[in-house]
């Protein structure tokens, strides 16, 4: 405390006028009674929080042992009590205000002071973004790998070709863009027979002057009857005429080596003979049935071509 | 005693109103408080002393961190009571737990 920035109660009440927009008399007044009325509740003990400002309280002091500093004699001081000033934080700040930038400094390193630097929290957040796509685009090409790069019956002809066996996936003749084929089940061999045998019984009519093409790699029945007869859509009729001899029973397989009869035709494919479109839809009749057979989809189709029948 | 409660004391004392009696309660505080955001002292006459102290940049301890820290340079407002005021408290009885009564 010095004496240098000291204000006097006069011009403390000056200033206490202007703001309260009152007289200095009437200011000064007030300034008095408020301090009387202060020390009077204090006296009873009572505390007086004032808002945004501060809080006055008083507290008991025991009695203690003291000396006395001009004699160093001891001496007891008695139990009494005392007035205290605790400054809100508002008070508080605005006397702080010329030092509000200084901070409180660690003497010892602080090892937490990454938590609180918003860079560090952004550069985590990308990364772990980053993580996810990466996880998101492994997974699913995980998945299309799975699903559409490699359908199940590639899936399942890969296992068969440790086996010297060629698969030939034939496409379909109503429908050529879709072809997904049930892995190869030895079907049951007595009702195909049975359902075959009233289908095979016009062709021994063509079988008479059959030539003969031996399965290589790379054939299909759709090749074969692409090269033979220069109209892919009869492979049925090939299949149907060898089906007896073909173990598989199943349309989309061929298995190198064997020799395939190709039926001889009445007409030809460009100008066919009622005989021959008769062949045809026994031949899709049959095919629609090893197929459904097999549980592919493709039966029906094959089978609604079959019951239109051929009219060229 | 609440604020409240002191404005309507002093506004029945002095026979004012209470607005008149909170505005000016209001003005004495916030005179203080720019007078000491300042660096002024501000002595009320029975009551005692508003004042500012600069404390220096020292070595504490920081509880939060469990260490010592050194905390900066920082002012503070403080009250010395006045010699009356300190005199008319010192007497007053107090009950065994140490509450005033």
């Amino acid at each position: 405390m010095s004496d240098d920035n000291k204000i006097t109660l006069h011009a403390f009440t000056e200033l206490v006028a202007r703001r309260a927009k009152v007289s200095s008399v009437e200011a000064d007044t007030y300034i008095h009674q408020l301090a009387k009325t202060i020390s009077e509740e204090l006296e009873t003990g009572g505390e007086i929080p004032l808002y945004h400002f501060g809080r006055f309280h008083t507290t008991h002091v025991d009695e203690q042992a003291g000396h006395d500093p001009n004699s160093g004699a001891p001496l007891t001081i008695p139990e009494h009590s005392r007035v205290h000033f605790r400054p809100f934080s508002a008070l508080r700040f605005a006397v702080n205000a010329p030092f509000r930038q200084l901070r409180i400094r660690e003497l010892t390193e602080d090892k937490t002071t990454w938590r609180t630097r918003t860079g560090v929290w952004i550069l985590l957040v990308l990364l772990a973004l980053l993580l996810i796509v990466l996880g998101i685009g492994t997974k699913s090409q995980m998945f299309t790998q799975d699903a559409t790069v490699v359908p199940p019956e590639k899936a399942s002809a890969k296992v068969e070709l440790a086996s010297p066996v060629y698969e030939a996936p034939v496409k379909g003749a109503p429908a050529p863009a879709t072809l997904s084929t049930a892995p190869a089940e030895q079907a049951i061999r007595s009702p195909a027979i049975v359902a075959a045998a009233p289908a095979e019984s016009p062709p021994p009519t063509a079988k008479a002057t059959a030539t003969v093409v031996s399965v290589s790699s790379g054939d299909t029945l759709w090749s074969i009857a692409a090269t033979t007869w220069g109209d892919p859509f009869w492979w049925p009729v090939i299949y149907a005429e060898n089906r007896p001899e073909l173990s598989r029973l199943n349309p989309d397989f061929i298995d190198i080596g064997v020799t395939l009869r190709i039926p001889a035709l009445a007409g030809s494919v460009n100008s066919p003979k009622a005989a021959d479109l008769q062949l045809k839809a026994n031949a899709y009749r049959i095919v629609a049935d090893d197929y459904r057979k097999l549980d592919n989809p493709l039966a029906a189709e094959f089978a609604t071509v079959a019951a239109r029948g051929f009219n060229k | 005693m609440d604020q409240a409660e002191l404005i309507e004391k002093v506004a029945s004392e002095l026979g004012i109103t209470n607005t008149l009696s909170q505005r000016l309660l209001r003005a004495t505080l916030r005179e203080i408080r720019d007078l000491l955001r300042v660096g002024h002292a501000v002595t009320i006459p029975h009551l005692g002393t508003f004042d500012t102290a600069t404390y220096d940049e020292h070595r504490g301890y920081r509880p939060v961190s469990d260490d010592f820290a050194l905390f900066p340079k920082r002012r503070v407002p403080v009250f010395r009571t006045g010699t009356l005021l300190r005199e008319e408290v010192y007497d007053i009885e107090s009950d065994e737990a140490g509450t005033p009564t």
